[in-house]
């Protein structure tokens, strides 16, 4: 069967004020609409831009409420038109483990106090870490955190434990949940990818874990089943794509596209144990079939105009059947400590559209005859 | 990054090469996660990066102790000491050092055992001599005797060529008074100068030789003149040789630092240096200048723009308005040569100031202001109507700690106004041409060899990212604002 040859396309016709260039932002779709927040370079963003992806058309709502402080590497789930915002970079070397609920309909920040879990601390502060809507609750896992009071004096520690935070909860105060688990957690991981899926007749809810940064980019994947609270490491078949971390992972449909990120740098002959200090960004996009559990080849236009230039830290999120991207950082110069964010958006088509049906074809051949 | 701003570090840290120091600070989580910069999270905040300072310690005299020692703890007396690893070749700076030392005792065999009777020699014909030769002959051998002093306090500890250097920068600096208070009367300084080769044994006559050394290089014709006028009766120690040897001036870094040289700049920039003053047609090159564009040679490619003064009489405001006007022309040149290259102007105290202005009026990347002076004839810089505000060129800015003309207060808020990206360095000790004061030096360790490097290695670092910038950004440009832009 040959696969339909995927296509990125890159937005150029857009209007209104478009966001400056950054990494470490997320968005969510609602609809027709792509939200983005928080990032940085140079300095972290607390603005909110939406972009429409009907009209091209960025715009900036008038925000209201307590509008949160700006952060990057933070978790963004949306349900419905309420959007949460959970931790994250606030300031340099300084993370955060606030949360704060956006409602889109009426642009409405509002801090939310949720309560300590029963017989447990609330998370600490931390960045990188996923920050998932399964069903009706978020569930929070991994990250970085500092144990240093000093902000310019990190002590990293990688984190793998799991929150869940039930949304449709009764009560009015939300409230963070350490669920018993079964099985061995993933390892501690940070700028992981988190995508949930659930069959289409609403049955086996799971978490997939995808990567991620421990010291050295990670290429494992994990499965938390969302309803027996399990971890497991299923098999996986196919080719795997490299190891890598602040990437992208977006379900479509039944697959899940894995775009970009920090992937280490391998000589093509010796397959020696590289050394883990050298990394680049890439540009490749890798699919995992979730039903199959199958890596699947995928059938790229591969001229190097027409594909996004390899990037890390962008945000991607799914429209219908597209999958958009924007931004992100080029790669790390050593020289010289700084790098660049690019300005642009793209989208991939990842279906055929639908064929013509049944009444079209019809139409169409008597036209003719 | 987060390492980088840990510690202030020690002078012998802050000598070190820059990629050294790059490699130090290579830190994963502060790689991955770059979203701010360390000085300020917000976007929108002041452009002036926080001031960096350079071999400023609180404590200047008192190296930090740890803990407290408690009262039976061991003292290693005779264990070894942990030395932090040499800065320069050592053993290459102690050859040099004792290049004097080994020419005089050539010239000497016998300095051993007439040691004694010089000094009864010169006791018994003193009383022959005039008064001013006595005064002169009694202040030159004070200064000599304490050089020798100086010499024997710091033998073979771990700094001892810097230290020496440091040394005879002193002596020479005092002989040089001595002469001066007469007015270089010649009879009398070539009657005393070929006495003291004639007599002057051991360590003494090195400290001489080393001192002539030092002055040949700053005052030369004066010195030659005295090498001239030297005495062909001693043997070895004819003018030739002498001036052979006076030739020679060592330093014990320059060789290291040639060695490790800086990297490149991005892009491989025009590196244009504008001096502070007009010179006089034939001006001489005097060394640290030499030095400065030796190094920065390796930076990018160095141009000097040499305003010529033709006429003395010419007003300040002449003298500026030339300069400025020399080195508008000098970087239209470079343009016509070397078009699309990457400009940064560098420029020496009132130099500084020329190339702030002409950076108003002529496309370059990157403005080096050495020296920059916030008091100027009319008083001082800042005010509203400052042409400064309207710059737009990323700026660095390098001031001593003691500059005369330089207020750090009144350049601070001259930055927080800017909106460009500037940098401040403040040079510890260091005065209004970045000359580190030599008491400074000496509690330091380090020439100032060492600390224009230093400033050359903060300046790299600057211009690098500013460069960098600069380069990458046509490349990312976003088609959709163009296209807006056309369309309006």
């Amino acid at each position: 069967m040959a696969a339909p040859i995927l296509k990125w396309k890159r937005i150029t016709s857009t209007s209104g004020p478009a966001p400056r260039p950054r990494h470490g932002h997320r968005a969510v779709a609602i609809k027709d609409l792509m939200i983005v927040f928080g990032g940085g370079n140079e300095g972290i963003v607390d603005e909110l831009h939406v972009y429409n992806t009907s009209t091209n058309q960025w715009f900036v709502p008038a925000v209201r409420g307590d509008i949160p402080p700006g952060c990057a590497a933070y978790g963004f789930i949306c349900d419905g038109t309420r959007i949460l915002v959970f931790g994250g970079m606030v300031e340099y070397g300084k993370y955060s483990n606030e949360l704060y609920e956006l409602q889109a309909s009426r642009w409405e920040w509002k801090r939310l106090k949720p309560k300590s879990p029963k017989g447990g601390a609330p998370p600490c502060p931390r960045l990188g870490h996923s920050f998932t809507l399964l069903g009706n609750k978020g569930y929070l896992f991994g990250g970085l955190a500092n144990d240093s009071e000093d902000p310019k004096n990190n002590i990293p520690r990688y984190l793998n434990d799991l929150y869940t935070l039930e949304l449709r909860s009764s009560s009015t105060q939300l409230s963070w949940d350490l669920p018993n688990i079964v099985g061995v957690p993933p390892p501690p991981r940070e700028s992981h990818s988190a995508a949930s899926y659930t069959e289409k007749d609403g049955r086996r809810p799971r978490l997939f874990i995808y990567g991620g940064m421990s010291g050295c980019r990670l290429g494992d994947l994990w499965m938390l089943d969302a309803e027996t609270m399990a971890w497991v490491q299923p098999a996986v078949n196919g080719m795997p794509p490299l190891p890598r971390s602040l990437h992208s992972a977006t379900v479509i449909g039944n697959r899940m596209f894995v775009f970009g990120g920090w992937v280490p740098l391998v000589m093509d002959d010796v397959k020696v144990a590289t050394h883990e200090k050298e990394w680049k960004c890439t540009n490749t996009l890798a699919s995992l079939n979730l039903e199959t559990m199958t890596w699947e080849p995928l059938a790229m236009e591969v001229f190097e105009d027409a594909l996004p230039r390899a990037r890390a830290g962008h945000c991607a999120v799914a429209i219908n059947t597209r999958l958009y991207i924007w931004s992100g950082r080029d790669g790390y110069r050593k020289a010289w400590n700084n790098q660049v964010c690019f300005k642009d958006l793209w989208f991939l088509e990842t279906e055929k559209p639908p064929a013509p049906s049944r009444v079209q074809l019809v139409r169409a051949s008597t036209n003719l005859l | 990054m987060a390492a980088s701003k840990e510690s202030i570090p020690t002078p012998t840290q802050r000598f070190m090469a820059f990629s050294q120091r790059m490699s130090n600070d290579f830190n994963v989580v502060g790689i991955d996660h770059c979203y701010a910069k360390p000085w300020s999270s917000h976007p929108d905040a002041s452009n002036a990066r926080p001031l960096q300072m350079l071999f400023v310690e609180k404590f200047l005299r008192q190296p930090p102790i740890d803990q407290p020692r408690t009262e039976d703890e061991l003292v290693d007396v005779d264990g070894e000491e942990t030395s932090p690893p040499a800065l320069y070749d050592v053993s290459k700076a102690r050859a040099m050092m004792s290049d004097c030392d080994r020419h005089a005792s050539l010239l000497r065999p016998d300095f051993s055992d007439s040691k004694e009777d010089w000094e009864d020699h010169f006791a018994s014909v003193r009383t022959a001599w005039t008064v001013q030769q006595n005064r002169i002959f009694a202040k030159v051998m004070k200064v000599l005797q304490s050089d020798r002093l100086a010499r024997l306090s710091i033998v073979d500890t771990k700094n001892e060529p810097v230290q020496r250097r440091l040394q005879i920068d002193k002596a020479s600096k005092r002989i040089r008074f001595v002469f001066g208070n007469i007015g270089w009367d010649k009879m009398l300084i070539l009657w005393l100068h070929n006495l003291l080769l004639d007599k002057l044994r051991g360590q003494l006559l090195t400290s001489y030789l080393e001192v002539l050394q030092k002055l040949k290089a700053k005052i030369p014709s004066l010195i030659d003149r005295l090498i001239e006028g030297t005495s062909s009766n001693q043997g070895t120690l004819a003018s030739e040789s002498l001036a052979g040897l006076l030739k020679r001036n060592w330093d014990p870094v320059t060789p290291s630092i040639n060695q490790q040289k800086l990297k490149k700049l991005p892009d491989n920039p025009l590196l244009l240096l504008i001096p502070g003053a007009p010179m006089p047609p034939n001006f001489m090159v005097n060394k640290r200048h030499k030095f400065w564009q030796n190094q920065l040679a390796s930076m990018g490619k160095v141009i000097n723009v040499v305003p010529i003064n033709s006429n003395p009489n010419k007003s300040v405001v002449n003298c500026v308005e030339s300069m400025v006007a020399t080195t508008r022309s000098k970087i239209l040149e470079m343009k016509g040569h070397f078009p699309g290259r990457l400009i940064v102007l560098i420029g020496w105290n009132v130099g500084s100031i020329v190339a702030l202005h002409v950076s108003l009026l002529e496309a370059v990347h990157a403005v080096v202001c050495l020296g920059f002076p916030t008091m100027g004839v009319s008083g001082s810089r800042g005010e509203v109507d400052d042409p400064i505000y309207n710059c737009k060129t990323p700026t660095f800015f390098v001031v001593g700690q003691h500059a005369s003309a330089t207020s750090l207060d009144c350049l601070e808020d001259i930055r927080e106004k800017l909106r460009v990206e500037t940098g401040l360095l403040l040079v510890g000790g260091a005065d209004d041409q970045l000359r580190m004061s030599r008491s400074k030096k000496r509690i330091s360790g380090l020439t100032q060899a060492m600390v224009d490097r230093c400033i050359m290695e903060e300046m790299f670092e600057f211009l690098g990212n500013t460069l960098f910038q600069v380069m990458v950004q046509p490349d990312n440009t976003d088609e959709t604002e163009v296209t807006k832009k056309q369309a309006k």
